[in-house]
């Protein structure tokens, strides 16, 4: 679970977490959060890696990796920290990871219609960035920027060995779908974020998808960053 | 049509540099590493002021008029390749400090984990 500056939303959303989801362990990155995020977090009896500095979202995601990748994790889930998820719905992507058939299942807002408005001005960019990603990994992906999603241990460690991927999320799952690992879309619901302002803002929103199109060609033409897939 | 006497101003300028970026290192400012991309440039700038023959093809095959434009173009191409080298290296430190970030925060997780909690904790 990233966080940044989300001291109203985290306790929320690891309560929901722990009530819906009692197995799991809750792990929150702080991504150098100036308020009391951390302090919180670790009194909701979560396990709080803080980064000492703000690194953005995707490199926060990427602590997360790293740590279940040492504490030998079989699969990870990752949520908002906002609330914006249903951790009731976590069997519903975690399923897949567990009994086998899915690396990567994603929770899209986008393949159901259930109620998610996307912003205008982040609709145009994201539609783009599906279908080019869609394209490469050749396999039919709606929401390539979803913050709800399940990982296996294969896809754990694939993610964690990434350094230096800009937009880690988008272009990840291009990396990923590539190298053989099986990417799977499952309709989730996602709701308008509890309090507070979300970390992306207009200008990133609308620069983002050309980032992350960018990002994609040192994916696209240096084979050695793509490792296949290991078999079982 | 009168050229400006550039080898008069570009050697000397050239030698300075050159004085300055060994000082540097000597006194341990510079990094021996970064200052051999600078000593390469401003060694390529000498030979060019020097030797007139060189400048003057260089000068013709770019088609410009004068020796000491040729100069400043060459200047700036150098200049591009000092940033262009900077960026690269910018990179390589992003990419590093954002790994030792995440290392400091996943050590600082099991250190705390083990330690007695500090009664003032305010964010760890």
């Amino acid at each position: 679970m990233p966080a940044f500056n989300e001291e109203r939303n985290i306790r929320h959303s690891i309560e929901t977490v722990r009530r819906d989801a009692p197995y799991a362990d809750v792990v929150v990155v702080d991504d150098g959060s100036r308020d009391y995020t951390a302090r919180l977090a670790r009194e909701a009896s979560a396990t709080v890696i803080s980064l000492p500095v703000n690194l953005g979202i995707f490199d926060a995601i990427h602590t997360a990796f790293i740590y279940a990748r040492r504490m030998g994790y079989d699969a990870a889930v990752q949520v908002d920290a906002d609330g914006q998820h249903q951790p009731s719905e976590l069997p519903v992507i975690l399923g897949p990871v567990l009994d086998g058939t899915a690396d990567v299942v994603i929770g899209s807002r986008y393949l159901e219609q259930r109620g998610y408005k996307t912003p205008f001005s982040r609709r145009m960019g994201m539609i783009l960035f599906a279908n080019v990603t869609s394209a490469l990994i050749g396999r039919r992906v709606t929401d390539t920027t979803c913050g709800f999603r399940a990982y296996s241990r294969d896809a754990i460690a694939a993610f964690a060995s990434e350094t230096g991927v800009d937009a880690l999320d988008a272009v990840g799952l291009v990396i990923l779908g590539r190298a053989g690992y099986r990417i799977l879309e499952v309709p989730a619901t996602v709701h308008t974020r509890l309090t507070g302002k979300s970390s992306i803002n207009l200008v990133r929103s609308v620069v983002y998808p050309f980032v992350a199109l960018l990002s994609l060609i040192p994916v696209l033409l240096n084979r050695r960053l793509v490792r296949p897939r290991p078999q079982p | 049509m009168t050229f400006l006497p550039y080898e008069k101003v570009a050697v000397p300028v050239c030698l300075v540099l050159i004085l300055i970026i060994l000082e540097l290192v000597r006194r341990k400012r510079l990094v021996v590493r970064y200052s051999l991309v600078w000593l390469g440039v401003t060694f390529a700038m000498l030979v060019l002021s020097l030797w007139s023959g060189l400048l003057d093809a260089i000068r013709r095959s770019i088609g410009a008029v004068n020796p000491s434009s040729t100069l400043f173009f060459l200047g700036i191409l150098f200049s591009l390749v000092i940033l262009l080298h900077f960026s690269i290296k910018i990179s390589e430190f992003s990419v590093q400090i954002r790994l030792l970030a995440k290392e400091i925060g996943l050590l600082r997780e099991k250190v705390e984990k083990g330690a007695p909690k500090p009664r003032d904790a305010a964010q760890g």
